[in-house]
């Protein structure tokens, strides 16, 4: 929660957030758009609603903290000679 | 040309991601376009194909329902608009041909059947409308498939004979490669209508007809109106209610798939502008590290026309390696896509990779690659100078406008995302509960087996009840078999159930607004897949 916490303050963070907010409220429009094609679930169905924004999120997450720990890896002696 | 490629050579990761995350969205794109471009855009590989048109009945909430043999009879009598009309059916069924037996779909047609289709041999004649009549005899067409596949191509197939239906058939002409209407037939027979078809409720026939080229589809259906108007005054006991609709073939063929590719057209648009938005990212933040060889470049003279030029040519360039990748991509797709594809949607197995698929694949790639080169390339072009000269390549670029677009970017990349995975999620949602509705019986370790035996009169009638007695006796010493049944269509199957009209008992008359499907079944067929509502009528 704390990580979480940290990483919604980051740029990348906010970003995501934003866009996860405006795929949502998109969403719900296309699902409008959708009732003809799918039957027994309604076009607001709550699980999917809710594991997309968390299955997003986590690949927003790993795509941030990847190429951060790289960064932490990278020896300190050979990073500034790069270029 | 060096010049061209140079700066992927020197990035070959961002370069390779690029043309990766672009093939799959161009190659994604061609591939349903080409699924598109069969099953809706491209005409029929029929002679003249936009007038040949479906006559259906109507039930009374307007949907189309097969044409009872009398209402068939008098219509043929009576219309003008059409140059032919014929009726068919089709079935699936045994055929011993040279030896061993197969199980082939065949289609019993009857005379201008194949006018209207505008099909003629490649070897042999068709029917004469002679061998209709009951007592004649027996012939068939076959298609090309079947002549290679079973006659090796031997032009001396005329005259073989084929056993189907406890009756030898003359094959009396072959039809070209490509013909295999309706459906994936094999097997043409000459239909003989009842002509004492006593009821006209009984409606088994489908009716395909060639417009006259002076008539309209629309000149056509005011008449085939006219004429179910004048039936149902004549026959109140029948024909109330039932109407006649004229729609064109390519529209009866395509009409279930069009929604379905028009979804998948929309899905693939956004996995197309993902990947935009993700290369347009890339390319800003390759366009960081590049700042100050822009810089240079406009220092010793290069103007901004010339530095954006520069830089939509890297990107169509690196659009291009993906089109490229992306089309085969597609090639490869094509088959799979076939082969996943429901079999009800026609057309599709005649999808190709051609010069138009391959044309819109470039087409695409170009519109990509401004898409996600033209923003970039405005932003990398205006430089400051000093600033940019001044600074190392590293820190180049962090914050200003460029951080912003690349926000906006990974936003709209995200929210993109979001709305396809949530579409993605509410179909996979509903196939789950749909595999989960129960369909009144218990599926489970229940297995099908089709089976078909002649029987032309009662003797044979009396025979094939015998060879299915037999056959369930046998099934069930089986070891392993708890029971075995016999049921004419398996219960919500697709081949549908038959359908009638009902009275209760105590009721003198039929009461017509009581029908219900049904099924014809052996004794030992329910208790085993505990189908207690089996004969619950369906009452509309």
């Amino acid at each position: 929660m704390q990580l979480f916490l940290k990483l919604s303050k980051t740029d990348s963070g906010v970003d995501a957030i934003a866009g996860i907010g405006i795929g949502i409220a998109a969403s719900f429009l296309t699902g409008q758009l959708l009732r003809r094609y799918i039957a027994e679930v309604g076009p607001a169905e709550p699980l999917v609603f809710a594991g997309v924004p968390l299955l997003l999120g986590a690949v927003v997450i790993a795509a941030t903290l990847l190429p951060v720990i790289g960064a932490i890896r990278a020896d300190p002696m050979a990073a500034p000679r790069w270029e | 040309m060096n010049k061209l490629l140079r700066p992927f050579t020197r990035n070959l990761g961002f370069t390779i991601t690029a043309v990766v995350v672009l093939a799959l969205g161009i190659g994604a794109n061609t591939a349903i376009f080409t699924a598109v471009r069969a099953v809706l855009l491209k005409p029929l590989p029929y002679n003249d194909p936009d007038r040949i048109v479906v006559v259906a009945e109507t039930n009374k909430r307007g949907v189309r329902i097969s044409v009872s043999g009398a209402d068939f009879t008098d219509w043929k009598a009576q219309a003008t608009s059409f140059d032919a009309i014929a009726s068919y059916g089709n079935y699936s069924v045994p055929v011993v041909a040279g030896g061993s037996p197969e199980r082939l779909n065949a289609a019993a047609v009857n005379t201008g059947w194949f006018t209207a289709m505008g099909a003629k041999p490649v070897l042999g004649r068709l029917f004469d409308p002679a061998e209709e009549k009951p007592n004649s005899e027996k012939t068939a067409l076959i298609s090309d498939g079947l002549w290679r596949r079973r006659f090796g191509a031997d032009p001396k197939v005329l005259g073989a004979k084929l056993k189907l239906q406890g009756a030898m058939h003359i094959i009396v002409g072959v039809l070209p490669a490509g013909f295999r209407f309706p459906g994936k037939t094999d097997l043409w027979v000459p239909l003989g209508l009842f002509p004492d078809s006593s009821t006209r409720s009984a409606h088994n026939y489908r009716v395909i007809s060639r417009l006259k080229s002076s008539v309209s589809a629309e000149q056509a259906q005011a008449e085939m109106t006219a004429i179910a108007a004048r039936l149902a005054k004549q026959y109140p006991e029948s024909n109330q209610d039932i109407g006649a609709a004229v729609v064109p073939l390519h529209t009866t063929l395509s009409e279930n798939a069009k929604p379905t590719l028009y979804l998948l057209l929309a899905a693939v648009g956004f996995v197309l502008l993902i990947a935009c938005a993700n290369v347009g990212n890339l390319l800003l933040a390759s366009g960081a590290r590049r700042r100050t060889e822009f810089a240079i470049r406009a220092a010793i003279g290069a103007s901004r026309t010339r530095l954006v030029r520069q830089l939509l040519g890297e990107s169509i360039t690196l659009a291009a390696l993906g089109g490229v990748l992306g089309i085969a991509l597609a090639w490869w797709s094509k088959d799979l896509i076939i082969a996943l594809a429901p079999s009800e949607i026609p057309m599709l197995s005649e999808s190709r990779i051609d010069w138009a698929a391959f044309a819109f694949g470039v087409a695409v790639s170009m519109a990509t690659g401004v898409l996600f080169g033209l923003f970039p390339a405005l932003q990398m072009s205006r430089t400051d100078l000093n600033d940019a000269l001044k600074s190392s390549g590293n820190r180049a670029g962090v914050g200003g406008a460029g951080t912003r677009m690349r926000s906006v970017l990974v936003c709209v990349e995200i929210a993109l995302s979001v709305v396809l995975v949530t579409g993605a999620g509410l179909a996979i949602r509903s196939l789950v509960e749909l595999q989960n509705v129960s369909p009144g019986y218990d599926s489970l370790n229940v297995m099908v087996a089709d089976m078909a035996v002649p029987a032309e009169n009662d003797a044979g009638m009396r025979r094939s009840i015998r060879i299915y007695e037999e056959f369930l006796r046998r099934a069930e010493s089986t070891p392993g078999v708890l029971a075995a049944g016999a049921v004419s269509t398996v219960p919500l199957s697709e081949l549908g159930s038959s359908n009638g009209y009902f009275s209760r008992e105590g009721q003198k008359q039929m009461d017509r607004s009581q029908s219900a499907g049904f099924h014809t079944a052996s004794e030992r067929l329910f208790p085993r897949s505990r189908y207690s509502a089996a004969l619950r009528p369906n009452v509309h």
